[in-house]
């Protein structure tokens, strides 16, 4: 999945009126889809999450660069031999706001 | 989509982080060939066992301390790397789990326990395979089955 990149908006804020217990941050599909993949992993390498949401390495980057900043992923950096690796894994904060939207979507779709 | 969803979008967006939930925490699993050649060295290590006492005197701590190791070496993110798994599925210890593991445990410790008072020929033997086509027939289809259920996100 691609999309454009765009800009995050503030972790928690509530950017033109939407619904205040959905976050803004995950309302984008792809950070919604990177944090999907990582929530029910512990430590998952950067090219793992890239095959498994079908983005690039450059918007999968951007991303993850937002959600660390909202506080929502944390980055490791090392090496396997001589390799570079990169592992994300999901916060507590990070873990609590998804719960909470996810909840919230459930809400309104069960209104279907 | 907006900032408020309709019920629709909602929907369509939770099918959608399921999808992409269970597709990345079922690619985390160990290949077939993994679980098969396991139930083949579980196997080959009961037969060895039974039919040269001497192998399990010579081999059996040092064989022991190799398996533990790589299985502690696999539980972290640079043991993972090394046997080429990129991600490990997260499975938070629940009142649940450790209350199964003790189960299993005390299982396997009277079943031995009851087997040594046995006097049945080659029973390291049959234990051995009998593991072994267990860990190679039923070990892909447990993990599949605990892969695809829904993460806690707590």
């Amino acid at each position: 999945m691609t999309s454009p990149d765009v800009e995050a908006p503030p972790p928690g804020g509530n950017p033109g009126g939407g619904d205040a217990r959905l976050d803004p941050l995950l309302l984008d599909p792809t950070r919604l889809s990177i944090m999907a993949a990582l929530a029910g992993l512990e430590w998952a390498e950067f090219a793992f999450v890239r095959d498994s949401t079908g983005v690039t390495d450059s918007t999968l980057s951007k991303r993850i660069s937002q959600l660390v900043d909202a506080g929502f992923v944390e980055v490791r950096k090392g090496h396997v031999g001589k390799r570079p690796r990169t592992w994300l894994n999901l916060t507590t904060d990070g873990r609590t706001a998804l719960r909470a939207h996810i909840a919230r979507l459930q809400e309104i779709a069960a209104n279907l | 989509m907006s900032a408020t969803p309709t019920p629709d979008d909602a929907a369509r967006t939770l099918r959608d982080f399921e999808q992409h939930r269970q597709q990345a925490t079922i690619a985390t699993g160990w290949p077939l060939w993994s679980w098969i050649g396991g139930g083949i060295l579980v196997a080959v290590l009961g037969v060895l066992y039974d039919l040269n006492p001497g192998f399990a005197a010579d081999w059996g701590s040092w064989i022991t301390g190799v398996l533990l190791l790589l299985a502690v070496l696999s539980t972290t993110r640079w043991g993972s790397a090394l046997f080429g798994r990129p991600a490990r599925v997260r499975r938070p210890p629940t009142a649940g789990r450790i209350v199964v593991a003790v189960a299993f445990g005390a299982l396997v410790a009277v079943l031995t326990l009851v087997a040594s008072r046995w006097e049945v020929p080659h029973l390291v033997a049959a234990a051995g395979v009998a593991g072994g086509l267990l860990m190679a027939i039923a070990g892909p289809l447990w993990q599949r089955h605990t892969l695809s259920r829904p993460p806690a996100l707590s």
